[in-house]
């Protein structure tokens, strides 16, 4: 199955209109950075098992231009997670590729793919301020985040004082640095209510449109994806369907359709 | 506390409010009462270590006209065949064991968080080399490795360092890579990965901090294995030489005069080793305590 | 989705706050099975250092649920949710306080009546399959050490767990088939109240709607199921009722058909703005975020997002009440 629901316009037209209006525009660095160019992010026949077991992903294969923004739902268990790890170079696949412009992704250094994890109070450090947790990514303008909904006073707040919420923020505003061409979000918002998600999508989705950051976003739930993807993959069982992504998602959307 | 835990009663405000600012102001809570004890503990430790070091030689010098005496108030804990104090001698004694196990723990635990670290963080053959070093260091009964070490060494002062502090660091050593392997797969470490930052960065920054207060607990729980050690080293001859009033000495040398009757010889710098090894394990057992944050909270 | 319809009555849950004045005619008693009446749960912690402070992690929550009924209890994650499961159980922390009034079938549920009714009228099926040990056979964890083989045997039977199931241990089994066995352990005694804390992480949509009706089959059976959810979407295809959680207590208590029929139905402004804030009615973020249990401001926890908000709402206690047929925490709401 696979469907697009809305057209990539460009701007977080899923949302509500009033809200982004009133927004005041903002940049996510310091330094300005010109509108990226497109990227593309190719997964060329990805094989991963973990050591020792049956393969999880068999002949994953996937294209996402950065303005795309790539809704992948499966039931967990699937390899979903997996697969989020292995496009952001968390682990390694046994045989294939994961190219970013034609690059494989650097070992060491920045990885122009960034992972937003599902529970946010274990992506950040316990013992340190939020600030410092923040201040690892590079500096964030105070515009940035207070369009987050990230208050002042939380910098200086120890991770176990902030709801899941909270942090999640924090995480979000962490993976868009000026460098990252991607971001891959797996399940960022499941464990939060409603009215968090809401804020959360409308953020990222801003700032992905806006600064040309392709995102692949990893759910269970059909409604979000509708709202929010420009192209959805489903699957059911990554490791035995050979054709999960490979021809779910590469071939049946052309991506110049996308465009227009 | 006029609040039963976990129970229910009428909600009343005004009567938590008042528990609660009873507990701020008069009761010291446990983690103060941990802190007040630590530093009481430490306390007694430089207090005997300092004394024996700048103890007059002739406080546990012979003195003839003083021999063989039961223990009284001038000294409480008598004297032996040649009329030395043994309360000064075992103060004494104390304070050179203590220094070798001082020593000896420091080169034990450097030695394990460089191999911990190491294998945790290098992996593949250094990981399997550690772990193999580490069961055959444990497997070798402990007391038989030192005496061989000390042997080798020549005995004395640095036979006995080296042995006690080459035999030391496997259990730390264990500790420390679970530790390090276990925060390398924390997501956030991964991410700072992920953020282009380096080993290095991410080693000083996240790890050694978590790893630290877990180092120092290991530290002050090798210190009473290191002493215990040393004494029986040189208790069994393999250790210093007799004219040094170290524990295991002075042990030693009682022994001999047990039957004569002079049990106070043994008694009481054996019982001092006991207390001090006590103390030791409680002070680590406390900082433990302290420094891990889901212990105790009230 | 939406098109659900509930063959139960959302009235009954009503005469929990009006026992005095109502009585039904299902349920011979004019109490309801289980009735919290301003449950405040404190910790004591340790800031950085030595001092130690009292956090309320929840604070005034009332809520009451039936036989018959399941009602769910929907908020975010860490918000301290669990807690009030923990409560009920009497299962919290040593370094947690709690306050306020808990009645089990009309008495009073003290620390000592908690532990007597747990596990033989009172259920727990937990968020985690950690519950299990590793180390025994899931048949004979199932019967536990009251029940017989042959009742395990029934209640595996009950929820598809085949006979040789029993002889397996926590490992060998699936996500979905760790559920089914929680809930065993849970209903293999015949329980009046079942309390479910966050009952279908890791499951997909439909093994969790399974797990769901689980639950609502266990209700029909003349039993009160509480669930504690961060997924409003499961919560709407079961529960009879929704209570929505909001920095340590209840906003609102409303008959789920309320939540079908939209916001004007609703009665709380949060609950309002959470309906339009689904990804399928509008997705619309509502500015700011919960208030932290250190920092709870006085008065209404919600004032200051709130459209409606008045100075009267941020002095004093807002006491739950009721309104058009559900509960609400809110002055103005109408």
């Amino acid at each position: 199955m696979r469907f697009n629901v809305q057209e990539n316009s460009g701007k977080s037209d899923g949302l509500c209109p009033e809200e982004s209006r009133r927004a005041e525009p903002f940049e996510p660095m310091r330094t300005p950075s010109p509108v990226a160019a497109t990227s593309i992010l190719k997964l060329v026949n990805i094989r991963f098992s973990y050591r020792g077991g049956d393969p999880i992903l068999r002949d994953v294969t996937l294209t996402v231009t950065s303005q795309e923004r790539v809704g992948i739902i499966g039931p967990s268990g699937c390899g979903k997670s997996t697969l989020a790890k292995v496009i952001t170079g968390f682990e390694m696949p046994q045989e294939g590729q994961v190219l970013v412009d034609g690059q494989v992704l650097p070992r060491r250094g920045f990885r122009p793919v960034q992972l937003i994890y599902q529970h946010p109070e274990l992506a950040v450090n316990p013992h340190w301020q939020l600030g410092k947790t923040l201040a690892e990514a590079g500096d964030f303008p105070q515009k940035m985040l207070n369009k987050m909904g990230i208050d002042p006073a939380w910098l200086s707040r120890w991770p176990n004082e902030l709801s899941g919420g909270e942090l999640q923020r924090f995480c979000v505003a962490r993976a868009l640095g000026a460098q990252t061409r991607f971001v891959v979000a797996d399940e960022i918002t499941t464990m939060l209510d409603v009215i968090t998600q809401a804020q959360l999508w409308e953020f990222l989705l801003d700032v992905c449109n806006r600064h040309n950051k392709g995102l692949i976003i990893i759910t269970h739930d059909h409604n979000l994806a509708r709202r929010i993807c420009t192209r959805i993959s489903h699957f059911d069982d990554l490791s035995s369907a050979t054709d999960i992504t490979g021809r779910n998602a590469t071939a049946h959307t052309p991506l110049h359709e996308l465009r227009e | 506390m006029t609040e039963r835990p976990n129970s229910f009663a009428l909600d009343n405000r005004a009567e938590l409010h008042g528990a609660d600012t009873y507990t701020r102001v008069f009761a010291i809570n446990k983690r103060t009462r941990t802190l007040i004890l630590l530093a009481f503990f430490c306390f007694l430790i430089a207090a005997v270590m300092i004394a024996g070091f700048v103890m007059d030689p002739q406080a546990y010098g012979p003195n003839y006209d003083l021999k063989r005496q039961m223990p009284s108030l001038n000294h409480l804990f008598g004297t032996d065949y040649l009329g030395r104090d043994m309360l000064a001698r075992t103060i004494k004694g104390l304070s050179l064991s203590m220094t070798i196990g001082l020593v000896a723990s420091l080169v034990s635990a450097g030695i394990a968080v460089v191999l911990g670290i190491a294998s945790a963080t290098l992996g593949g053959i250094t990981d399997r080399f550690v772990n193999w070093a580490v069961d055959l260091a444990m497997g070798i009964p402990h007391l038989v490795l030192m005496i061989l070490i000390s042997f080798m060494m020549g005995r004395g002062l640095t036979g006995v360092v080296v042995a006690v502090a080459i035999t030391h660091w496997p259990s730390l050593t264990r500790v420390i890579r679970a530790e390090v392997l276990q925060l390398r797969g924390e997501p956030y470490v991964k991410v700072a990965q992920a953020l282009g930052h380096g080993s290095l960065w991410i080693g000083a920054r996240h790890i050694l901090p978590h790893v630290l207060p877990q180092f120092l607990v290991g530290l002050i729980l090798l210190f009473p294995h290191a002493i215990l050690h040393e004494a029986a080293l040189t208790f069994l001859g393999f250790g210093l030489p007799f004219d040094q009033p170290a524990i295991g000495s002075i042990l030693s040398e009682a022994m001999k005069h047990l039957s004569t009757g002079m049990w106070w010889l043994a008694f009481f710098p054996g019982l001092s080793l006991l207390i001090v090894v006590l103390l030791f394990k409680a002070l680590g057992e406390n900082l433990a305590l302290l420094t891990n944050p889901h212990s105790f909270h009230t | 989705m939406t098109t659900h319809t509930h063959p139960h009555t959302h009235q009954h849950y009503l005469h929990i706050h009006e026992h005095d004045l109502a009585s039904t005619h299902h349920h011979p008693a004019t109490y309801p099975l289980l009735s919290i009446r301003d449950l405040s749960v404190r910790f004591t912690q340790y800031e950085r250092g030595l001092r130690q402070i009292t956090l309320e992690t929840v604070s005034s929550l009332s809520l009451s649920v039936d036989v018959g009924e399941v009602l769910a209890v929907v908020g975010a994650s860490g918000s301290g949710k669990s807690l009030l499961a923990q409560a009920i159980l009497g299962i919290l922390p040593a370094n947690a306080r709690i306050s306020g009034k808990m009645t089990f079938q009309g008495q009073e549920l003290t620390a000592q009546r908690q532990q007597q009714l747990r596990g033989r009228e009172i259920a727990f099926v937990p968020q985690s399959v950690d519950y299990l040990d590793p180390l025994m056979k899931v048949g004979r964890q199932v019967q536990g050490v009251r029940n017989s083989r042959q009742q395990q045997q029934a209640v595996f039977e009950r929820y598809g767990l085949a006979p040789f199931v029993a002889h397996l241990y926590p490992f060998q089994l699936s996500g979905g088939m760790l559920r089914r066995v929680l809930i065993a352990c849970a209903v293999i005694e015949d329980v009046s109240l079942i309390i479910a804390d966050e009952p279908t992480p890791g499951l997909s949509h439909a093994a969790a709607l399974e797990v769901m009706r689980h639950f609502r089959e266990l209700a029909d059976e003349g039993r009160a199921v509480l669930i504690i959810t961060h997924d409003i979407n499961l919560a709407f295809d079961v529960a009879d009722s929704i209570a929505v959680f909001y920095a340590g207590t209840i906003f609102e208590h409303a008959p789920m058909a309320d939540f079908i029929a939209g916001p004007d139905a609703l009665r709380h402004p949060y609950t309002k703005a959470l309906y339009r804030a689904l990804p399928k009615h509008g997705f619309k973020p509502h500015p700011g975020t919960q208030p932290y249990a250190g920092a709870l401001p006085a008065g209404c926890l919600y004032a200051k997002r709130c459209e409606w908000s008045t100075p009267e709402c941020e002095q004093g206690t807002i006491e739950m009440r009721a309104l058009r047929g559900g509960m609400v925490r809110c002055i103005h709401a109408l």
